[in-house]
């Protein structure tokens, strides 16, 4: 279906569809939990055991956040031709794989066998990004042992935004687990826009959107609805995110990449403070408050371009306007 | 004629700011080549591209950097050889915003691709100063066979000596045959893309 007035188009697109993506997912998930993991709510079971129970719910979930950014890529962009070349046209076969990756775990079972599964397929997923989108960046900017310690850093920090996210999709209550997520996506949408990349903005909005639904569907539903294969989808967002805005590639200064890229490891904290981590409560508002403050502060100056770009606001047409922002 | 012979020296004096001399011009245009390598003299070659605005008006900007050799041979085509590179960051739109964005991730994402590049690979007469070249462009990691039709202007004894030539040639292609669609969809910016190149080097 063609649509000809951009703005329906990006309405459709970047946001209806994909927060349709996201409640699909979440409904369904919410669906095949099932009425044993309404029992075990009711009980009050610990989130490691809604994990432990609910795999398909997670699986689901994670599946519909890939859709919902797919879904806003696809529609906004069409499909791609081409094996991407262009760091920005890695970032959905990056999402892509990374949904792959938090989805499969959750389908093939329960317990340990599920949990080396899900690791195996991240460090795939890690290779993967070393070996092909990262290769421009590689030849270009990088040599000898500057070059492996620049892939190293990068696995190192992806493995860790994978465990730190793990822990706050279990240790964190639902409510806050799904601002964390939103917010870590819609906060640094400014900061990527202002790198003067416009597509990956566009998109995310998508993937905030469909985050937004899904943690509506997931919070009203009696059902369980784990949210590690979410985190697992925004670690691999946050991924494409930093290397196609990072000054490698775009103008993301150095302290707002390092910031950006901290969001989970900041979410994860407040569990490992020994007082906080049976306080799931304080723990979520403290984890909410620090990614808050962290989008806030490498998002905040750009805000105002961003706003004047999407509302028309300067004189001429939007590129103009995009123009005048870029020379300021 | 004290003012004409100010006036005189006024201008020779500029003009040989800008690189000539109305003492000792370049050698008139020869259509007859010899099939000598020249290196691209940067200062005095021009990249211009042309894209429509809005399906409204033709954009012209320009490349501010090129480098490269050619060798053309007009009796002996198969001879002949062009191998032309464009410093990507050298973009210049006379907007340092839009000049920006071109060089982004949006556009030619410069710093993934620094360079754009044009070889030769297929040379064929049409007459004493016209010939059409194939070859292949390398833009944002992609490489096309274009097609380009290559006016030669002559070469002649350069005035600070050596010897000079110089052509210019033409290519139109599809941006996003290249992966550098933003604005296509929306009928902002056309697809059709003309490059202009008119180069002079020196004979190595």
């Amino acid at each position: 279906m063609a649509i000809d007035d951009p703005q329906v188009q990006a309405g459709v697109f970047g946001v209806a569809l994909p927060a349709f993506s996201g409640a699909i997912g979440a409904g369904l998930g919410w669906l095949i939990a099932g009425r044993r993991d309404k029992k075990l709510a009711e009980a009050g079971s610990s989130f490691d055991e809604d994990m432990k129970q609910s795999p398909r719910a997670d699986a689901l979930l994670a599946l519909g956040l890939g859709g919902a950014f797919a879904v806003a890529s696809l529609g906004l962009f069409g499909v791609p031709d081409t094996w991407p070349r262009a760091m920005s046209e890695w970032m959905l076969p990056i999402v892509a794989a990374g949904t792959v990756a938090a989805t499969v775990p959750g389908l093939i079972g329960r317990g340990l066998p599920s949990a080396v599964v899900r690791w195996l397929l991240r460090a795939g997923f890690v290779a993967g990004l070393l070996a092909w989108p990262l290769a421009n960046t590689r030849s270009n900017h990088w040599e000898g042992a500057e070059a492996a310690a620049w892939m190293a850093g990068v696995a190192a920090w992806l493995l860790l935004s994978f465990a730190a996210m793990d822990r706050v999709a279990t240790r964190l209550p639902r409510a806050m687990v799904c601002v964390v997520l939103g917010l870590s996506v819609a906060g640094l949408i400014p900061v990527v826009f202002g790198a003067g990349v416009t597509a990956q903005p566009q998109v995310s909005g998508g993937l905030a959107a469909g985050i937004g639904v899904a943690g509506v569907v997931a919070l009203i539903s009696r059902g369980i609805v784990p949210l590690v294969g979410a985190g697992g989808v925004v670690v691999a967002w946050l991924a494409s995110t930093m290397f196609v805005g990072w000054p490698f590639v775009a103008d993301m200064a150095w302290w707002e990449v390092g910031l950006s890229a901290s969001l989970p490891v900041l979410a994860a904290l407040p569990t490992l403070v020994p007082g906080l981590s049976k306080r799931r409560a304080a723990a979520g508002w403290i984890a909410v408050a620090l990614v808050a403050g962290a989008t806030a502060g490498v998002s905040a100056r750009h805000v105002p371009d961003l706003v004047s770009e999407l509302t028309g606001s300067g004189q001429g047409s939007d590129l103009d306007d995009l123009y005048e922002m870029y020379g300021s | 004629m004290q003012t004409v012979s100010i006036v005189a020296a006024v201008a020779a004096g500029l003009t040989a700011v800008g690189g000539l001399s109305l003492d000792r011009p370049v050698a008139a245009a020869e259509s007859r080549v010899a099939a000598a390598e020249y290196v691209v003299d940067a200062a005095h070659s021009s990249v211009l591209f042309k894209v429509d605005y809005q399906n409204v008006v033709p954009f012209y900007g320009r490349f501010n950097q090129v480098q490269g050799t050619y060798t053309i041979d007009f009796e002996n085509p198969s001879s002949s050889a062009i191998d032309v590179t464009i410093p990507t960051e050298s973009i210049d739109s006379n907007n340092a915003g839009r000049d920006d964005h071109l060089r982004g991730p949006d556009f030619f994402s410069a710093r993934e691709f620094p360079t754009i590049s044009f070889v030769g690979t297929s040379f064929e007469s049409v007459d004493e100063d016209t010939m059409n070249v194939e070859g292949n462009l390398t833009l944002r990691g992609v490489t096309k066979p274009v097609s380009v039709e290559l006016n030669w202007g002559g070469e002649g004894n350069d005035f600070r000596g050596g010897t000079r030539s110089g052509f210019e040639a033409v290519m139109t292609f599809d941006r996003s045959d290249f992966g550098v669609n933003y604005g296509v969809d929306n009928g902002v910016l056309g697809d059709a893309t003309t490059v202009t190149v008119a180069l002079t080097g020196m004979q190595r």
